[in-house]
């Protein structure tokens, strides 16, 4: 296959003009126009960037000083929002079968008195774990109040029996620890979902933008008796890809200058991911367009079924080690389970050790669909060709 | 001809002609359903990977990091000697998770000085960094109440039992409501579940009236009773290929269904009856399938995300919160993964309703939109 530059230049042209000026399916709205809106809903969406004020409604049977500073603790927190002080048992399960409250805490009678005699006491938390956003959140910090609310207790409970203040502190909590939480110290939901909804959004724009890009030439025999397969399909390929590369440009600077999103690693290394990126899903969108049924139904069935797979499986949340063997493999084939990643490491981290292994992956993987493309292009056409054939002699 | 004859006569049609129209329904989600109860079958995250750096080197500090040793949450992959090479591991993404612990940790928590452990967590993936932590804390917690209770008992001479409660007067005891081991196949799977149904429930009715608005077969029925008979067979088969992928879903991943048999199917064909309703009143504005099934395909994730599936709705801005409120999925998804789950959700009879009024909407902007798009034909004909 020797690639023309005169018809490769030709067609990329062609194609550019059908993208962005005289095509009927709207291409350029597609691949510029999904990306930026998957940026800017997916950064309001996550704009608040961590849970705050779950509703929560307290139970207190003791009604002490002590069961009032542990309610002041929780209402202090900015994570907890007291919707309710109920009496009874019932109407806490009420307020949390009406979901009114997501959260429930719950403290038994004789609490004061329980911790001043030394038998020990305990605080029920109760979780609606239906989404579990709400109990990852609420156990992490439920459990950080009391920590801290033991200490000033044990504390005064072991000066009782005759150590120096001081002293009582370390005998109540001789290990402390210093949590650290790299990259993403608070936990915002923003720079850990937004890059990965964005490139999602890339994919989905391109793969859409290209659908129609082979599938509607397969009745027009004149242009392929005059260009080569190849030149066709890379000179779509190079019009799509630019086009697809530019979006993403324009995507990371609406995430990065518009929701915030860090940046800590080198330009060059995420333009290069990005075109890597862009390249495959481009070279497998055209794949997707080689295959399709006819131009009423620019989709293979397949495809209906990539989309929403391609991000879950790309170990972006649901980490890689929670995977089974068959995740693993079908991740294998997704490339977004080489970009994605490593996107959000050049952002939050700085440093992506997969780069070039990434990078190598998509291009290598992409030129391989490329050449299976042109293959399938040839085969179509040339059955078109025989079918009209015979149509004439007959 | 009444809607009821038009329905039957479509069904006829559909069956004969494009029985994949009423086949997608079922064969995408279906798919899907396997694809993701794949996906999510080990349910919780487990063996996060570890590494430990133990300047300390004794008998007191191994006692704690066997105690990572023994826990399923983690997998201890290395021991390095010092906390760069430590970060070293963490910034090249070969652990999530690191230990240190100091070189006078013990010295210092046996002569009653505080010691300090640091955890250094990974923080890019929320989801493996929330249950890391989680972990990790416990670990130490009981770790340092145990030490505690042992150190007190030794200087003032307590009894085991009175000291740990002095130590820790306050036990945190957790209930996890519907889902207590935080099985991440019970919380996403049905509402992933219910998003390629809503893609594949969209696609197939919009074909059908946009080849009426083609053909003209129906244009001597009254308006109403077109429109009608068009939704009704997708109405019946949607709802069918519902209640058959929810009975797939909790027989093959043994998923909780705990709802009550009506109030579910009322739920979904509630939710089939806004979207078919939907998608003919869209379609209306179309000349053709190009760009409508794209912008098809291109919604359901973002319909997802804003029905509060995962992030929840309230914590969204206003505008977002609103603009949720017109879609049917959001209040499909809660509502559903909360009858399986616990039995019973909150608002129910009044999202029912919502969606019902939503289709009769629906129902009528479609009505309006074909008899002025006929109109405009009828008039264009003699012409």
């Amino acid at each position: 296959m020797i690639l023309k530059m005169r018809e490769f230049y030709f067609i990329f042209w062609k194609e550019i003009r059908y993208i962005f000026v005289d095509g009927k399916t709207k291409a350029g709205y597609f691949l510029f126009g999904i990306p930026l809106l998957f940026t800017l809903l997916f950064g309001l969406v996550y704009s608040p960037d961590t849970l705050k004020g779950m509703p929560t409604v307290i139970y207190d049977q003791d009604q002490s000083v002590a069961s009032r500073s542990l309610i002041l603790a929780f209402s202090d927190s900015e994570r907890f929002d007291i919707v309710g002080v109920v009496d009874s048992e019932e109407a806490m399960e009420e307020y949390l079968s009406s979901e009114e409250a997501m959260v429930a805490v719950g403290i038994p009678a004789d609490f004061a008195k329980h911790i001043k005699s030394g038998v020990g006491t305990e605080v029920l938390l109760s979780v609606n774990a239906k989404n579990i956003m709400y109990p990852n959140s609420a156990m992490n910090f439920a459990k950080e109040i009391i920590t801290i609310y033991n200490i000033g207790l044990g504390k005064k409970l072991i000066e009782a029996i005759g150590q120096v203040p001081n002293q009582a502190l370390y005998t109540a909590q001789p290990i402390a620890t210093r949590i650290r939480i790299l990259y993403n110290p608070t936990n915002s939901y923003t720079p850990f979902m937004l890059p990965g909804m964005a490139a999602n959004g890339l994919q989905i724009g391109i793969i859409l933008a290209i659908c129609f890009a082979i599938v509607r030439e397969y009745k027009n025999q004149e242009l392929w008796s005059h260009y080569p397969a190849c030149s066709i399909v890379a000179g779509k390929l190079v019009a799509y890809w630019l086009g697809g590369f530019c979006a993403a440009i324009v995507s990371v600077s609406c995430y990065i200058y518009l929701f915030d999103v860090p940046f800590q690693g080198s330009l060059e290394n995420l333009l290069l991911i990005y075109a890597a990126f862009t390249f495959a899903v481009t070279s497998l969108g055209l794949f997707f367009s080689a295959l399709a049924p006819d131009e009423i139904m620019p989709f293979h069935p397949i495809e209906f079924i990539y989309f929403m797979p391609a991000f879950l499986y790309s170990g972006y949340s649901w980490p890689n080690i929670a995977k089974n063997s068959f995740a693993d493999f079908y991740s294998l084939l997704l490339p977004m389970n080489y970009a994605v990643d490593t996107i959000r490491d050049i952002l939050l981290v700085g440093y992506a050790g997969d780069l070039l292994r990434d990078v190598l992956v998509l291009v290598c993987g992409g030129v391989v669909v490329l050449y299976i493309t042109i293959g399938i292009c040839k085969y179509r056409v040339k059955k078109i060709a025989l079918a009209k054939k015979s149509e004439v002699a007959v | 001809m009444m809607w009821w004859k038009i329905a039957t006569c479509e069904f006829k049609g559909i069956m004969e002609k494009r029985p994949k129209l009423l086949l997608s329904m079922f064969v995408i989600p279906f798919f899907y359903l396997l694809l993701f109860g794949n996906l999510f079958s080990e349910n919780s995250i487990d063996h996060i990977p570890l590494v430990i750096c133990d300047e300390s080197q004794t008998q007191f500090s191994r006692e704690l990091t066997q105690r990572f040793e023994d826990s399923d949450r983690f997998s201890v992959i290395a021991y390095v000697d010092s906390e760069e090479e430590l970060e070293e591991y963490l910034y090249k993404k070969k652990t999530m998770v690191g230990i240190g612990i100091p070189k006078n940790f013990t010295r210092d928590v046996k002569s009653g000085v505080s010691a300090q452990v640091l955890i250094d967590m990974d923080g890019t993936n929320l989801m493996a960094t929330n249950v890391a932590m989680i972990a990790a804390e416990e670990v130490l917690d009981g770790f340092s109440k145990q030490v505690a209770a042992k150190l007190l008992e030794k200087q003032s001479g307590v009894l085991p039992q009175v000291a740990t409660h002095k130590i820790s007067p306050v036990e945190l005891k957790t209930r996890l409501l519907h889902n207590p081991t935080l099985d991440y196949q019970l919380f996403f799977l049905y509402g992933l579940l219910m998003t390629s149904f809503q893609m594949s429930l969209f696609i197939p009715n919009a074909i059908s009236m946009l080849i009426e608005y083609k053909s003209g077969q129906y244009s001597k029925s009254k308006p109403f009773h077109v429109v009608l008979g068009k939704i009704v067979p997708f109405w019946l088969a949607g709802t069918c290929a519902y209640g058959l992928l929810l009975t797939i879903a909790v027989i093959v991943f043994q998923l909780p269904a705990q709802g009550n048999v009506v109030e579910v199917v009322l739920l979904g064909s509630g939710f089939v009856f806004a979207m078919t309703a939907l998608s003919n009143f869209i379609i209306s504005f179309f000349n053709n399938l190009l760009i409508f099934y794209r912008l098809a395909i291109a919604s359901s994730v973002p319909l997802f995300i804003l029905s509060g599936f995962t992030w929840p709705i309230k914590t969204m801005p206003f505008l977002v919160q609103e603009g949720a409120r017109l879609l049917p999925f959001t209040y499909l998804a809660d509502n559903l993964r909360s009858l399986m789950l616990s039995g019973e959700a909150p608002h129910l009879y009044r999202d029912i309703a919502i969606l019902f009024a939503y289709g009769v909407v629906m129902l009528a902007f479609s009505v309006y939109r074909y008899k002025k798009i006929r109109f405009a034909k009828q008039v264009k004909v003699p012409v």
